[in-house]
């Protein structure tokens, strides 16, 4: 891989993504300035993850003690699909018809703590996710990630990724799997 | 308890994000009442206040357990589309992925 230029900014630490588990991270400082967000890492994510209805990884800082880390990011996963009507799959989509519905994975809630904010770490976030899916796509037909965007300024954040809007769902967005395999492609 | 509710007609999408045109009107169970007038001198919050925050808790969460999304034929067609021609990266997730990688991406 050819050596690139510095992209974030010098002062951001080297992070990890883990499995969240409550044993070994501290969520309790967590504030990404969006209280529902806040909310539920502090008391539902652990409900959500007993149930099997999603899953949360956790960004936290390489050099601080692995037996208890700070969390200074999360994003939560689970499975997704937008179903067919069915007036439409009888003669319509000819290729991908015998798909109903949809396979998707679903990053439901993605916030980073307001401490880390400015540093490029959100991108950092949202790639960790995309790689995430990209792994499960090898086990679990999967054609693409559905955000769910907790206000506009998250969808012009995921927008500018390149993730493209739905026009009459403006808050959900999506971004097709085979799009960022191309972007994590050696380009030489 | 009676709920009312209506949206007046508003002359652009800008004003619905800026301003509070909604306005709610419901009755509660004098327990219930009682208790919400607890949580206001627990929390020193306006009674506004704190029930405008616990609709936004349970409207997005009711929003999130959603696990399906029926779309409209257009955006069906856009998804599909987008499935079968997937669009090139474009130059900021190419940057956040070179980030990424600096920043401790596994190998």
């Amino acid at each position: 891989m050819k050596s690139s230029e510095p992209t974030g900014r010098a002062d951001a630490p080297e992070v990890v993504v883990e499995r969240l588990d409550r044993a070994h991270h501290d969520c309790s400082r967590f504030s990404c300035g969006k209280a529902p967000l806040d909310h539920y890492l502090r008391e539902t994510v652990e409900r959500d993850q007993d149930e099997r209805t999603a899953v949360a990884y956790v960004l936290v800082d390489k050099d601080q003690p692995a037996k208890f880390r700070r969390v200074i990011g999360y994003f939560t996963l689970n499975s997704f699909a937008f179903p067919k009507k069915q007036a439409r799959r009888r003669d319509q989509d000819r290729n991908l018809g015998r798909y109903n519905p949809v396979p998707a994975v679903l990053l439901g809630r993605l916030a980073l703590d307001e401490a880390f904010q400015g540093r490029g770490l959100g991108s950092v976030l949202v790639v960790s996710a995309l790689t995430q899916v990209l792994t499960l796509s090898e086990q679990l037909g999967t054609a693409v990630v559905v955000v769910h965007a907790i206000d506009d300024e998250a969808a012009s954040f995921y927008e500018h990724q390149g993730f493209m809007r739905f026009r009459d769902e403006p808050r959900h967005l999506y971004y097709p799997l085979a799009t960022f395999a191309a972007a994590l492609a050696p380009t030489e | 308890m009676v709920i009312q509710s209506h949206r007046p007609k508003l002359s652009t999408e800008r004003q619905t994000r800026t301003t509070k045109n909604r306005r709610i009107a419901f009755r509660l169970t004098d327990e219930l009442g009682a208790q919400l007038d607890r949580a206001v001198a627990l929390t020193g919050r306006s009674q506004t206040d704190l029930i405008t925050e616990a609709i936004a808790d349970k409207a997005d969460e009711v929003i999130r357990a959603q696990r399906l999304l029926e779309l409209t034929d257009r955006d069906m067609d856009a998804l599909l589309a987008a499935i079968e021609h997937p669009p090139v990266p474009n130059a900021a997730m190419l940057r956040s992925i070179a980030r990424w990688r600096e920043r401790g991406a596994p190998a």
